[in-house]
């Protein structure tokens, strides 16, 4: 008989060395269609501190919003090691008449010791491609670690044009955990 | 290990353990996405330069510098460069200028915009001013990969003054074999 221990990840014996198997009923925002979206296994640690690495431009007072085309970025320096699972994103284009709403480009870029690499190729459209939304984040299948004292840039090119004075908020955020380790 | 983080203190089974350190590893050994080579400055000895003037990629111009379009009318494309198939663009040095008298530099009657894809290279989103002149671009630092499209534009907005004159843009740079350019341990 199959042991039903084994989805939690600290089984013993002849299950301890495999990562967990993830139920897509835990996730039920797409029904059966969950395992085109969802790890089959997930190799995420237990005992994570859940957190968000948020950049967001322009949905609070502390930074302005983006105009017509323009691009921006944010920095963000982990202090603890970061497991990220899940990205989602959000946009609000205050258009007025005659603006256009298209959302925005977006890369993401990653700097361990002076070395700085980056996500894509070149930057996703939001709503096509990789960034999910509230409802819908995009999962990673493969978890992506930051280690501490590493920095993650958030550059987002404003593809909506609202009509002047009006800007285009922005917000990008990174779910995932983190953890003490001995550094 | 090279990350300096102790997973064997955490209460993880073997397979969590083995997991995270193969992904430190991963990240402490990751490489720069763009070869130590690619600089704004000395381009690589292998490399192929490039000049480009306007005109070039806008057939809609005939031939010539472009005239300012009417006041409220919309940005037109002055310069237009689609990056060749499997290599990388570094454009090192640029111009964007009025031809003519009365140059219309801080009245708000021009903009040019410098576009990636259809959004704004940093800080080259609502340019007021020239950049640069005719014979002497100025140096700035713009990467694009395969297949991006790269464009300069000039509107006039609404209510503002149409300046006479034309004006055009101008880049230096070079291309790079994407093989020679991204993700090589060098």
């Amino acid at each position: 008989m199959e042991r039903d221990d084994f989805r939690i990840g600290e089984a013993t014996g002849a299950r301890a060395l495999t990562v967990y198997g993830v139920s897509p009923y835990f996730f039920p925002q797409r029904k059966l269609r969950n395992w085109k979206y969802l790890p089959l296994h997930r190799d995420l640690p237990s005992g994570l501190q859940f957190t968000a690495l948020v950049f967001s431009w322009g949905f609070t007072p502390d930074t302005p919003g983006l105009a017509a085309l323009e691009t921006q970025n944010k920095i963000i320096q982990i202090k603890k090691p970061t497991w990220i699972w899940a990205i989602n994103s959000a946009d609000n284009d205050a258009t007025g008449s005659g603006g256009s709403d298209s959302g925005f480009q977006c890369q993401i870029y990653h700097t361990h010791n002076g070395v700085q690499s980056r996500f894509f190729n070149r930057p996703l459209r939001s709503r096509q491609e990789v960034f999910g939304n509230g409802q819908l984040p995009f999962t990673l299948t493969q978890p992506h670690l930051f280690l501490p004292n590493d920095s993650v840039e958030v550059e987002v090119k404003n593809l909506g044009n609202p009509v002047a004075p009006a800007v285009t908020s922005i917000s990008v955020a990174m779910f995932g955990g983190e953890y003490e380790g001995t550094v | 290990m090279r990350s300096g983080v102790d997973f064997n203190s955490a209460k993880w089974t073997d397979a969590q353990k083995l997991i995270a350190s193969m992904k430190a590893s991963a990240v402490a050994n990751r490489p720069s996405y763009l070869s130590k080579k690619i600089s704004p400055y000395l381009p690589p000895i292998d490399s192929l330069p490039f000049t480009t003037t306007t005109p070039d990629g806008v057939p809609a111009l005939s031939g010539g510098f472009a005239p300012y379009p009417a006041a409220g009318a919309g940005p037109i494309v002055i310069l237009q460069k689609t990056v060749d198939q499997g290599k990388l663009c570094v454009i090192r040095k640029q111009s964007i200028f009025h031809q003519g008298v009365n140059p219309p530099d801080g009245s708000g009657n021009v903009i040019w915009q410098v576009l990636v894809n259809g959004a704004a290279a940093k800080g080259m989103n609502q340019m007021l001013s020239q950049y640069g002149a005719q014979l002497l671009p100025q140096d700035c630092f713009i990467v694009a990969i395969e297949n991006d499209v790269i464009q300069v534009t000039v509107q006039v907005p609404a209510g503002k003054v149409q300046p006479l004159g034309t004006t055009a843009a101008r880049w230096d740079g070079y291309v790079l074999p994407l093989s020679e350019a991204i993700n090589v341990h060098q």
